[in-house]
């Protein structure tokens, strides 16, 4: 335990007294770290004679020292800190956003170090929610709640914020940078694939995949083969990137996930042997990259979707010309596993059919969609799609004038459509030097 | 165009003295061999290449074949529409894969071949020995066989070959006569003459060759003509479709002035249709050989097709490749198509038939005819295509009106089995063909019903998702680049974030090369960040740039060895050379400078206006510079950063790579992968590689080959990546 300071219920009040926000921090930035752990002269903890609502900013910095200095969770400090994570004012706590990451790495510390990485998923997941400044602002503690929860493998607190799309990424009020984005992209995209909401795992997948870049990071080529994966299981094709995904990202990726790339081409095939040989050929890629998991899921995906194929052509049909089509021969054992594999289909909605055991093995018939659109589920849904559709494009059009009365779009526009020549202004006099060596050199390359 | 006044064959004895085992017929693994030599059209490699299955088929077809007889064929009306090689060539094709015509056709060969005292002694040798063997094996009409056709007239034959040899003398000499006169029109006939000569001694490839050095004599479009109606007639016999296609084009551009206008452009069509077909676009090919015209009715291309030919080719292209509106418009209503069709009255009804929906009596037909189209010199590889799409053609519309058709009864009207009927339509369900689904308990075939309704609430529901999903993906990506959060190597960005921990850079490189100080500020920077960092710098203050330099320099180097700069000006460029030190440094002026007032001493350079474009390292004696003393850095190829601290352990990638100016070429590229570019060698210069647009380095080597990998470096380039220049 630090010594007494007696200087410390002075710096109390010069802190409470402090005229605004900025002057506090500069001044808390300024103490000695030994002030945070110190007990006051009047033996009374300092943390109770501030109110962690009012004063945030003062109760982050000795909360955080006191959590670094601690081992494991004492349940005196737990209590403070989740009336701080509960009550405390988020715009404070922004002012200050390196000290709250720290403030929450320390706090994953003490979980791990007391073999409890769950106690810090709903503290920081509160947290995240009280400094937001609004529900689709990324912070930079995201990343670190979907790493933590991953490691933990509970999800039930991190899930509405994962459901909330992030629309704002502001570096001035929360402190992340690229690597946040791509993180909590790539976390995210697992756990929704842990919990087989792939539409939603493939969506962030796609948004690390996609994110603008100079170079490409490695969180973009492992977010890249679980895209790759997510998408076979999930659509049984690999959807095209978007068109503005970095070159130089694709080029990489050609390069480190050509594995994937030839997994999927064979996959999009449907032809079973193909598959089976080229999941031979890079088993050992997929588990080093621990993506093998997935690549069997990807198998088993595979016969319901065949199954679905023959939906489309067939009304009914037996169970054994069913286990044939699908390659799984003619044994009862493969029987019995497809009418297993058709009773989850009919049970989870992804096809309409009915059994008949009337037949020796089983009969059976496929049925439409009995959804015919004719009732008030339908309309509320569209109405709902229209209403988001509506409040999207009023965005991008606010967004769009924003941009074109910036004079950077005026500045760009006077050249018009110009081709970029790597940031050279075209001027004749030096293209023209540029476009005779080029001449030359052609001419030499034709002989 | 008709150039050949002699009718031969395409093979010289030599061919055959090569190939003894064609000279057996008779059983079946021989017959391929022989189908290949004695087929014209099947020589190409292409053909042999990318048909296996058309190989298999022909397997099959023996079977077919060895068994019964063509149904329809009457062999001497049949080659009697043909003349010149075609004929020959037909014959020898039928006999290679008819057993029981063997021996007819052969005799028509060999008796045609001696009548117009063929200059292609070999084949007639040849195909008499073939005949031979054949009647020893017996078979039909074996025994009345005249014995005249039966012994090889060896003096004829040794006229003949006496004859073709002054022959050939001759053409080649009066050429090289022309040639020496240089006279154009001389020299294309000479060459037409001989080539005249050596494709009625049936050496195709020399033929070709003297045909298409006519091109450059040619000197009217009705010279163009005449040397495309050559290579095509060659062409079509060496079976290269492709190059046939080609100057159909040529052919069919070229302003026409023969008289014969319409026949030329007839004959056009049909070596395009000919074409067409052998690249299985049987679309094509059918529109090619409907529009034809009247003009070879009356087998006025015999050396190439006859008109029933036509008819054959055009109506089963059609009927496999056309709508039924295209069917009705451009061949039933087709008046000139009609002629042609009159002359094969079984594909006028197959046509009406399949278009009144009449399907047995189309199959009925088909079927009857399959064994004469299998005997057919262009027509045989396709007939499995052909009547595979004909048939499913004829499925999807007997299928089209009904709600629900009962398998039992579809499989009879296409003499079939109901299995082998369901794995058909289950193949053009899948594709899309048939809006239908199969009740595979009853055998009934019940058409899809689609509700539009739901399945526009569907699509727009899903589009609308989609189109949300899109819109936030961009937002979110504006915002991105707006707050600069784009990937990009760590010593550029924002520095050590508040939880970032140390960039991991090779901290264990700082201090200890020149160039790397003088790229990362002293921190060390990082192979992706150097080059910019140094440029942008730069681009404002070039005396900051340099005095540092010197400064830093002074650390590692005495201070009395920092020279000062050579500093040379030109319009677009500004040098400063370090030659003591092997570095130079190239700077772009912002306006174009004008040298003389520089070295006049009327200005001074203002070095803010000063722009950093390239480094140049050098090694002693390149352009008088020391060496450059120390190493310096360069990104990986693809340099990855941010090894990130994420839970899936991502193996770790080099991202820098150390070079020095004693490396070797092969040092080079074994450290950073193929060069992008790659220039002189040899004759052109010293050899140049260049990574400028990922590395934005290159290297000139002191030697000029490729194939010594031990090049010592002459000097290196340093820019910013992706600036080329």
């Amino acid at each position: 335990m630090a010594p007494t300071d007696p200087a410390l219920d002075s710096v109390m009040a010069k802190i409470l007294a402090a005229s605004d926000l900025t002057a506090q921090k500069t001044l808390l930035n300024d103490l000695p770290e030994h002030v945070f752990t110190a007990k006051a002269f009047t033996s009374e903890d300092p943390l109770d004679a501030i109110s962690p609502a009012e004063n945030s900013l003062a109760y982050l910095y000795f909360l955080l020292y006191r959590c670094k200095a601690s081992h494991g969770f004492h349940p005196a400090l737990m209590e403070k800190l989740w009336a701080f994570v509960s009550t405390c004012d988020g715009a404070q706590i922004r002012l200050a956003s390196d000290k709250a990451m720290s403030f929450a790495e320390a706090l994953v510390k003490m979980a791990s170090e007391s073999q409890q990485p769950i106690i810090a998923i709903r503290p920081l997941a509160t947290f995240i929610q009280r400094i937001q400044s609004n529900a689709g602002q990324l912070t930079m503690i995201h990343p670190l709640l979907a790493k933590t929860c991953l490691l933990a493998q509970s999800f039930k607190d991190i899930i509405p914020i994962l459901d909330n799309d992030i629309t704002d990424v502001d570096p001035s009020q929360t402190s992340i940078d690229y690597r946040d984005i791509l993180l909590y992209n790539y976390y995210g995209g697992m756990i929704y694939a842990y919990l087989k909401r792939f539409e939603r795992a493939i969506d962030f997948f796609r948004l690390a995949v996609s994110a603008p870049a100079d170079v490409t990071s490695a969180i973009q080529i492992e977010a890249h083969k679980k895209y790759v994966l997510t998408s076979l299981l999930h659509l049984g094709k690999v959807p095209p990137l978007p068109k503005y995904t970095a070159q130089l990202v694709l080029k990489a990726l050609k390069m480190h996930s050509a594995a994937y790339i030839d997994f999927a081409g064979a996959y999009e095939k449907k032809s079973n042997g193909a598959i089976k040989s080229e999941l031979e050929k890079i088993k050992p890629q997929l588990i080093r990259d621990k993506n093998f998991g997935l690549a069997k899921q990807c198998m088993e995906a595979l016969h319901r979707r065949n199954i679905q194929d023959l939906t489309r052509t067939y009304l009914t049909l037996s169970i054994e010309n069913i286990a044939s089509a699908i390659g799984l021969g003619s044994d009862p054992a493969g029987q019995q596993y497809v009418e297993g594999i058709i009773v989850q289909m009919i049970e989870s909605g992804d096809i309409f059919a009915r059994i008949s055991h009337e037949h020796a093995g089983g009969m059976v018939s496929f049925l439409d969609d009995p959804n015919q659109h004719n009732n008030t589920a339908t309309m509320d849904t569209i109405s709902a799609q229209i209403q988001s559709a509506t409040e999207i494009t009023a965005k991008l059009t606010a967004m769009d004038q924003k941009i074109s009365t910036m004079p950077e779009f005026f500045s760009k526009g006077r050249h018009g459509p110009m081709p970029d020549f790597g940031g050279y202004p075209m001027d004749e006099s030096d293209y023209g030097m540029q476009m005779g060596y080029e001449n030359y050199v052609d001419e030499e390359s034709f002989v | 165009m008709d150039t050949t006044a002699d009718i031969h064959d395409p093979f010289d004895s030599d061919m055959y003295g090569a190939n003894p085992e064609q000279n057996a017929a008779g059983t079946p693994s021989s017959l391929s061999n022989a189908t290949m030599g004695g087929d014209g059209a099947d020589l190409t490699p292409a053909d042999e290449g990318n048909e296996d299955n058309g190989n298999s088929k022909r397997k099959r077809f023996f079977k077919v074949v060895e068994v019964d007889a063509p149904n329809n064929l009457d062999l001497d009306a049949y080659i009697a529409a043909y003349k010149g090689h075609t004929k020959i060539n037909r014959l020898e094709f039928i006999a290679t894969r008819c057993p029981s015509l063997q021996i007819d056709a052969l005799k028509l060969a060999v008796a045609e071949l001696k009548s117009v005292s063929t200059m292609e002694v070999g084949r007639y040798v040849n195909l008499v020995k073939k005949l031979n063997e054949a009647v020893k094996f017996g078979g039909p009409s074996a025994a009345n066989v005249n014995p005249e056709l039966l012994t090889v007239d060896r003096a004829w034959a040794d006229m003949q070959v006496q004859k073709v040899k002054q022959q050939t003398d001759l053409l080649e000499g009066e050429l090289k006569n022309y040639k020496r006169n240089s006279i154009k029109e001389s020299i294309r006939m000479g060459n037409i003459e001989l080539g005249n000569h050596y494709y009625a001694c049936g050496d195709l490839t020399s033929a070709h060759r003297c045909y298409a050095r006519t091109r450059d004599y040619c000197t009217t479009s009705k010279h163009i003509i005449e040397l495309c109606m050559n290579v095509i007639k060659v062409s079509i016999e060496l079976g290269n479709f492709t190059h046939v296609l080609t100057y159909v084009v040529k052919g069919e551009s070229t302003p026409e002035v023969a008289q014969d206008k319409e026949l030329t452009k007839a004959k056009l069509k049909v070596a395009a249709g000919l074409s067409h077909m052998d690249l299985r676009k049987y679309n094509q090919a059918a529109r090619e050989f409907l529009t034809i015209g009247e003009e070879l009715v009356s087998n006025q291309y015999g050396e190439v097709i006859s008109g029933n030919d036509i008819a054959v080719y055009g109506g089963l292209c059609a009927l496999a490749s056309f709508s039924r509106p295209e069917l009705k418009r451009m061949v039933i209503d087709n008046v000139g198509f009609r002629q042609y069709l009159e002359l094969e009255p079984h594909i006028r009804d197959l046509i009406q038939g399949f278009y009144n929906s009449n399907y047995a009596v189309c199959l009925d037909i088909m079927e009857k005819w399959r064994n004469d189209y299998l005997l057919d010199i262009h027509l045989h590889s396709h007939i499995e295509a052909l009547y595979t799409n004909i048939r499913k053609k004829a499925l999807v519309q007997f299928t089209s009106p009904f709600l629900t058709v009962d398998l039992t009864k579809m499989a009879k009207s296409f003499a079939t089995t109901v299995p082998v009927l369901e794995q058909e339509l289950v193949s053009l369900i899948i594709a899309g063909q048939i809006e239908a689904r199969i009740d595979s308990q009853q055998k009934i075939l019940w058409a899809k019903q689609t509700n539009k309704r739901s399945a526009i609430f569907e699509r727009s529901t899903a589009m609308g998702q989609e189109y949300e999903k899109d819109s936030k993906a961009l937002l979110l990506r504006v915002q991105m680049i707006n707050h600069g959060l784009v990937v990009k190597g760590p010593a550029s960005d924002k520095g050590v974030g508040p939880h970032g921990g140390p960039p991991d850079g090779p901290e264990d490189l700082t201090g200890q090369p020149f160039a790397m100080r003088l790229g990362g500020r002293g921190s060390g920077g990082r192979g992706g960040a150097r080059g910019d960092q140094l440029f942008e710098n730069t681009r404002s203050n070039v005396s900051n740039f340099l005095s540092s330099f010197a400064q830093l320099g002074a650390q590692s180097i005495p201070p009395q060895a920092v020279p000062s700069p050579t500093v040379k000006i030109y319009r677009d460029a500004v040098y400063y050379s370090y030659k003591p030190l092997g570095i130079s440094f190239n700077f772009e002026p912002s306006q174009p400078l004008i040298p003389a007032q520089y070295t006049s001493g009327q200005q001074t350079l203002d070095p803010t206006k000063l722009t950093l474009v390239a480094i140049h390292l050098y090694k002693s004696p390149a352009d008088q510079f020391s060496t450059y003393p120390t190493a310096f850095l360069l990104p990986a190829p693809t340099t990855i950063v941010n090894k990130s601290d994420t839970a899936a352990a991502v193996a770790p990638v080099a991202v820098v790579i150390e070079l020095d100016m004693s490396k070797k070429a092969h040092e080079i590229v074994q450290a950073l992968g193929e060069p992008e570019e790659k220039q002189g060698g040899g004759r052109n210069g010293n050899c140049w590689i260049g990574y400028q647009k990922s590395l934005g380095f290159a290297v000139d080597f002191a030697g000029a080959n490729w194939e010594d990998k031990e090049m010592s470096i002459a000097s290196v380039t340093l820019t910013r990546p992706g600036d080329c220049r």
